[in-house]
C-alpha cells in the first residue's frame, strides 16, 4: 500500500478511505485477459521478426 | 541454456504494475470493465511504444500518463461523460452487502465520483498512488503548483462529502 510522504501531513481519515479503497482494487486479481494480452504481442513481434 | 543468457525484456515489468493501473484506471473511468479495457489499451500503446521510456525513471509514471492520455482521448472521441457519470459505482466491491466496510466503500466510491475528474485523478495519484508531487504533475502534464491545488481542493471536498473533519493541514512536500 502507498504510504503517505514524508512531508505530508495529518493524514485523515478521508486519506485513509482513499487509500483503503485504491488498495481493495489493487488487490483484486488481474484478469488472465492481459496474460494473453501480452502472449499476442509477443508472438506478433515474433511474427514480425520472421517476415522482416 | 541460450534463452536463460538472454536478456530480460525489460517490457515484462510492465506486468507489475498492472494492479496499480487498473486501479488508476477505475478512478477515472468509474467502471471496471472501462477500466479493463483501458488499461489493455495501455498495454498495447506501452509495449510498442517502449523505446520512448527513459531507463531510470519511474515506469509506473510513464504508464500513467499512457493510461490516462489515452481516457482523454477517448472520453473526447465518444463524448461519454455522461456515460462515465451514469456507470454504476459499486459492481466489484468486495464485500458482503449490507456490512459496514462494504458500505463505507460504497459511500466512498460515491463521493469520489463527485470529485471533478482532474480532482480525483490528483489525489489518486498523490494519495493513493504513491506518486510525488512532481511525478503526478508529469503524468498530468501540468505544474507542481496545479497539482497541489486539485489535491487540496479535491481533499477538502472529499472529506465534505463523507462528513469527515475538513483537513486542516494541506498536503505539504
Amino acid at each position: 500500500m502507498a504510504q503517505p510522504h514524508e512531508t505530508q501531513q495529518k493524514e485523515t481519515e478521508t486519506d485513509r478511505q482513499l487509500r483503503r479503497f485504491y488498495q481493495r482494487i489493487v488487490d483484486q486479481a488481474v484478469p488472465s485477459r492481459f496474460q494473453t494480452l501480452f502472449s499476442k504481442l509477443r508472438e506478433q513481434e515474433k511474427e514480425l521478426e520472421h517476415e522482416g | 541454456m541460450k534463452t536463460a543468457l538472454r536478456a530480460r525484456d525489460p517490457r515484462e515489468d510492465i506486468v507489475d504494475h498492472l494492479p496499480q493501473m487498473r486501479a488508476f484506471a477505475r478512478s477515472l473511468t468509474r467502471n471496471a470493465a472501462a477500466a479493463d479495457d483501458l488499461v489493455q489499451d495501455t498495454v498495447v500503446q506501452a509495449w510498442k511504444g517502449f523505446h520512448t521510456f527513459r531507463p531510470g525513471t519511474n515506469l509506473r509514471a510513464w504508464l500513467f500518463a499512457i493510461l490516462r492520455n489515452t481516457f482523454y482521448a477517448e472520453l473526447r472521441k465518444s463524448k461519454r461523460t455522461q456515460v462515465a457519470a451514469a456507470a454504476p459505482l459499486n459492481e466489484d466491491i468486495v464485500g458482503h452487502p449490507g456490512g459496514d466496510t462494504y458500505l463505507a466503500m460504497i459511500d466512498f466510491e460515491r463521493a469520489l465520483g463527485l470529485l471533478s475528474t482532474e480532482q480525483r485523478e490528483a489525489i489518486v495519484l498523490v494519495g493513493a498512488s504513491g506518486l510525488s508531487y512532481d511525478e503526478a504533475a508529469t503524468t498530468c502534464g501540468v505544474s507542481i503548483g496545479t497539482i497541489k491545488s486539485r489535491v487540496n481542493r479535491g481533499r477538502t471536498r472529499l472529506a465534505k462529502l463523507m462528513g469527515h473533519k475538513a483537513p486542516k493541514t494541506d498536503y505539504d512536500h
